[in-house]
């Protein structure tokens, strides 16, 4: 081992000697981040997938295991349930991912910039910013039997107890449902993103001087380009939706739960050899997750060739000559549905509102019988730490997850595409959070470090790196390069063409891409209890503890603060300027 | 600037695999550490410094210690309770005490494993609230630290035969009792005339009304205890001693547990969501119950209604019952892992969460109502008198009500019960 270390440090050593003096790779600052995001993201990736292979293949020498076996996989293919819940992982995952797909191909084709599309980005801002967690209790609390919607319909009756209908229900249809509730936000971001740096107002023009309606420009034109920019975001939110352990605890079935529960549940028996199949399905997953990023990338380049085809067989009808084509009313029908969507994310809002300040609130009653704020200060007693500690977390990650995607795309900008970096920066997403941290813990650890603030940092940054990179990639790599070459003739130094020119302009891109990063620091729960060893209390672990208990009151408080924070730092990051309106006249 | 794109490529996969070398590197490491830290363990127990001294002297090394103490952090009832005694060791005993709240007290059996498979002698952990499986399994894995428990001036006063066996697992001082608790059912007054006084009564409601009836899913920790009610109650009363040892043989076991499947399988349709769904614990049904989706739920603390109802968490028609024939009953306790740090610090908060003070408020229903594992009649007589002081609240049981608990079968029928449980009902 310290032989293969030493002569590790010799390669490395000599490789920074040697390339300089040969010209290949001068020491810029940008370099010098860019090696760092590698080696960060690499070191930890590669620890925690060591920790997943080994087990996998039988080797586990301090439960006894010290030879290569099958017997993990054994056990793995021996479990109860198993094909049950691959069909689960696919209906809620698929369904989930294809849903926020549509909603978003409904909200690009049919609202966005206009006046009601506005208004729904402007309502959608607190879903962006719930947790994940929160919002699926919101939901929950909102459309079960004993639910609020139900109470509502149930309120002239005088009925006594809740009807009865499976929700959720046994198929993974709510599940679907509900991540699909919250991942279109996300989608409809990047899809504003991705429209803010198209020439549409060049593009309806043109084609409204041709004859035909915006309706049918939005949908033939405009939505093809926009799902194209997403394409990486849709495969976040996939491989997302199919590894989800929280919210497919509570919106999931749970008599056969999903892959990705199944190994939460393998990994938490008190029988540690438990872990070995855990790790085969933890691998499982992982292959699950990349073979259906990779059908799912066909079918959709097949589908724009369809819509291609398609576009170009069908002529349009010219506006004057029918007032209400298909077209309109597909606007028509797709602005009702969104309509719908964000009311019912909202009212899940509310209700954990309401939930927060209600100290009684028993079925069949509308509305809370006694009030309080006794939640509120219980929480405020026993939450001071976490609120602090998922604040200084969220500010200190997001800020280096920023900073270290710009200097990544410097560096991508200036070798070409570097296709291997990618995958690279991909793959914390790709891998089920619970197994893949473990393995990254036990390297953690034997490096000589103790569970606390370094370790939960690395973790987050894991995680919302990546998301503030996708979000980052589209208005980075439509940015109007000519700019910067103007400067750079001028004779301008590199460094401050980039913070005077490009990053001064992108501020409003620069500020929602923060924001997300500090919404996905929020929302963590693995990393934060892996590698905090529980030294690092947040919000979100804070939550979850509550959630397993039987007070739904204090629950809805703590979802309450973990929504606030970053819903606080959206709305901050909507009031930048947009970069566009600062004029590059000076230089 | 367009330059040379394939040395950099170059480099970056020499860079992967320079990771992947380093990776091995540290993943074969912490094995072999691991196991020999596994051998010192064995060879150093008890820990000789703290063996050799006096209690005054535990006390004062323990001052100033800092102790992360894992408990389940699931109840503002019991997270309140923990912050008042912090603070009290802060103010007595000069230790910080950190309330690491966890879901679920497997997860801190995972940390314990990993720290362990990482080789490392100091761990994250100082006391941890455990019983049963987990205790098990860190018995099994030598993670535990002692035996510590006739240290503590207070055990004096602990009841006769209090925690010489968890869940038929002897715990050979290796944790402090800290809680007794007994298996309650609570029922909706409102909606049922009379509480099903047995699991046969059980199915009659559930034939009555359909839909209305659930248990928590095994293996959950209230999900498992239902099943071993169930199967002591549907057993033959003299039959019963053969779960006092282990499983014999798989015939045995299919003999002994037929009726229990019989009546799980008439139950199972009947109940909520067609049993398609069951809560993921007790704490899930009792929510359930609170809204009237479910008219029955369970819990393992005997005056978890009293606390509940005078909260606001359930309404005032919920009564607690138990079955005629008795109720399970468990006891759980506080241990100190191998790799614990600050074990000093460690006894001296056991000791205080043991005393009269500590356990006199964690039985008030209005605060806890979790059953002290005191003799309260041998307590000096000021000391008892915290204990006479406590309230009785609407929806509290009694000690006559709660009658003799009966024991927990030997661990081996809990594991072949899950194993068929799971076989049997999770498709």
């Amino acid at each position: 081992m310290g032989a293969t270390l030493s002569q590790l440090t010799q390669w490395v050593a000599d490789r920074w000697r040697v390339a300089p003096a040969t010209g290949h790779a001068p020491l810029t600052p940008a370099r010098v981040l860019r090696w760092g995001v590698l080696l960060l993201l690499l070191g930890p990736t590669a620890l925690g997938l060591a920790g997943l292979v080994a087990p996998a293949f039988g080797l586990w020498p301090t439960l006894g295991f010290d030879q290569v076996s099958a017997v993990a996989w054994q056990r793995w293919w021996a479990l109860p349930g198993l094909a049950e819940g691959f069909r689960l992982t696919l209906v809620s995952g698929l369904g989930g991912t294809l849903l926020a797909v549509l909603l978003t191909m409904g909200w690009v084709s049919a609202a966005a910039g206009t006046r009601f599309g506005e208004r729904m980005e402007r309502l959608l801002a607190p879903i962006l910013a719930m947790p994940h967690l929160a919002l699926a209790l919101g939901l929950l609390w909102l459309a079960a039997p004993s639910g609020v919607l139900m109470r509502l319909l149930m309120a002239p009756f005088e009925v006594l107890v809740p009807p009865q209908y499976p929700l959720p229900d046994a198929h993974g249809i709510t599940l679907a449902v509900g991540l699909a509730l919250k991942e279109a936000p996300f989608l409809m971001l990047m899809a504003q993103t991705a429209l803010s740096r198209l020439p549409v107002t060049a593009q309806l023009q043109a084609g409204q001087a041709l004859g035909y309606s915006i309706p049918q420009l939005r949908w033939r034109i405009l939505m093809p380009q926009v799902m194209r920019a997403i394409a990486l975001p849709i495969g976040a939110v996939l491989a997302y939706s199919l590894a989800v352990v929280d919210v497919a605890q509570v919106l999931g079935p749970t008599r056969t739960p999903t892959l990705a529960v199944r190994l939460v549940e393998l990994w938490r028996d008190s029988d540690p050899t438990a872990r070995l199949p855990a790790s085969v399905g933890a691998l499982m997953l992982a292959l699950l997750v990349i073979g259906m990023m990779a059908l799912g990338a066909a079918l959709g380049r097949s589908l724009l060739t369809w819509h291609r085809d398609w576009v170009l067989s069908h002529h349009p009808a010219r506006a004057s000559r029918l007032a209400l084509t298909s077209d309109v009313m597909f606007g028509r029908v797709a602005r009702g549905v969104l309509g719908v969507v964000t009311l019912i994310s909202l009212l899940a809002f509310v209700v954990i509102g309401v939930q927060s300040v209600a100290r009684s609130w028993f079925f069949p009653a509308l509305l809370p019988s006694r009030w309080g704020w006794e939640s509120w200060q219980q929480a405020l007693a026993g939450l001071g730490d976490a609120f602090s500690n998922s604040l200084w977390l969220a500010l200190l990650v997001a800020t280096l997850a920023v900073i270290l995607s710009v200097a990544v795309f410097e560096r991508e900008r200036e070798s070409g595409r570097l296709r291997g970096f990618v995958v690279c920066l991909y793959l914390p997403l790709l891998l089920p959070q619970a197994s893949f941290l473990f393995g990254f813990q036990v390297g953690w650890l034997s490096l000589g470090a103790s569970p606390g603030w370094a370790g939960v940092v690395i973790g987050h940054l894991l995680f919302a790196l990546p998301y503030a990179w996708l979000t980052l990639a589209g208005p980075w790599a439509r940015f109007d390069t000519r700019l910067e070459q103007a400067a750079r003739l001028l004779g301008r130094p590199r460094l401050e063409v980039l913070i005077g020119i490009r990053l001064r302009l992108m501020l409003r891109p620069l500020a929602i891409s923060w924001a997300v990063a500090f919404a996905v620091s929020i929302a963590q729960y693995v990393p934060t209890v892996v590698l905090g060893g529980g030294r690092v209390p947040t919000l979100t672990t804070e939550t979850l503890a509550l959630a397993t208990g039987s007070d739904p009151r204090l629950t809805a408080v703590a979802a309450c603060l973990q929504a606030c924070l970053p819903l606080l730092v959206f709305l901050l990051a909507r009031a930048v300027p947009a970069g566009r309106s600062v004029s590059p006249t000076r230089g | 600037m367009e330059t040379n794109h394939k040395p950099g490529r170059r480099r970056a996969l020499a860079l992967m695999g320079g990771s992947l070398l380093l990776m091995a590197g540290v993943s074969a490491n912490p094995w072999s550490t691991a196991l020999a830290y596994a051998a010192d363990a064995k060879a150093g127990r008890p820990v000789p410094e703290l063996a050799s001294l006096k209690w005054q002297e535990i006390a004062d090394k323990a001052r100033g210690q800092r102790i992360d103490f894992h408990a389940w952090g699931g109840s503002e009832a019991t997270n309140a309770y923990l912050r008042d005694q912090a603070s009290i060791a802060a103010r007595q005993q000069g230790i910080e005490v950190r309330h690491v709240k966890i879901s679920d007290t497997a997860e801190s059996v995972s940390t314990l494993l990993a720290e362990k498979a990482a080789g490392r002698s100091d761990g994250s952990i100082d006391v941890i609230w455990i019983n049963g499986e987990n205790f098990r399994a860190l018995k099994q894995a030598e993670l535990v630290w002692g035996p510590f428990v006739e240290r503590l001036p207070n055990s004096d006063y602990l009841l006769e035969e209090i925690g010489a066996r968890d869940f038929g697992l002897a715990t050979d001082g290796l944790e402090a009792p800290w809680g007794r608790a007994q298996l309650i059912f609570m029922y909706d007054s409102a909606l049922l005339e009379s509480p099903p006084r047995s699991m046969q009564a059980l199915l009659k409601v559930a034939r009555e009304h359909p839909g209305r009836v659930t248990y928590p899913q095994p293996p959950s920790f209230h999900g498992t205890t239902f099943l071993k009610q169930a199967l002591l109650e549907l057993m033959p009363v003299e039959q019963r001693e053969v779960l006092a040892s282990p499983v014999a043989s798989d015939a045995q076991f299919a003999e002994v547990t037929a009726p229990l499947w019989d009546y799980l399988d008439a139950l199972h349709p009947l109940m909520w969501a067609q049993g398609e769904r069951q809560p993921a614990g007790a704490e899930e049904q009792m929510k359930l119950l609170a809204q009237r989706s479910v008219w029955i739920a369970l819990t393992f603390v005997p005056q978890e209604v009293a606390n509940a109802r005078q909260e606001g968490r359930l309404p005032p028609t919920i009564e607690p019952y138990i079955h005629d024939g008795g109720t399970l009953g468990n006891v759980h306790y506080l241990a100190i892992p191998a790799s614990a740090p600050h074990k000093a610090a460690a006894l001296v908060w056991i000791n205080q969460l043991m005393s009269a003070e500590a356990q006199a408020a964690k039985a008030d229903p209005s605060r806890w109502g979790d059953d002290t594992v005191l003799d309260v009649a041998r307590l000096p007589p000021q000391e008892r008198a915290a204990f006479d002081a406590l309230p009785r609240l609407p929806g509290s049981m009694s000690p006559e009500a709660l009658g003799t608990p009966l024991s927990e079968p030997h661990p081996s029928w809990t594991d072949a019960l899950e194993a068929e449980w799971a076989r049997r009902y999770r498709n």
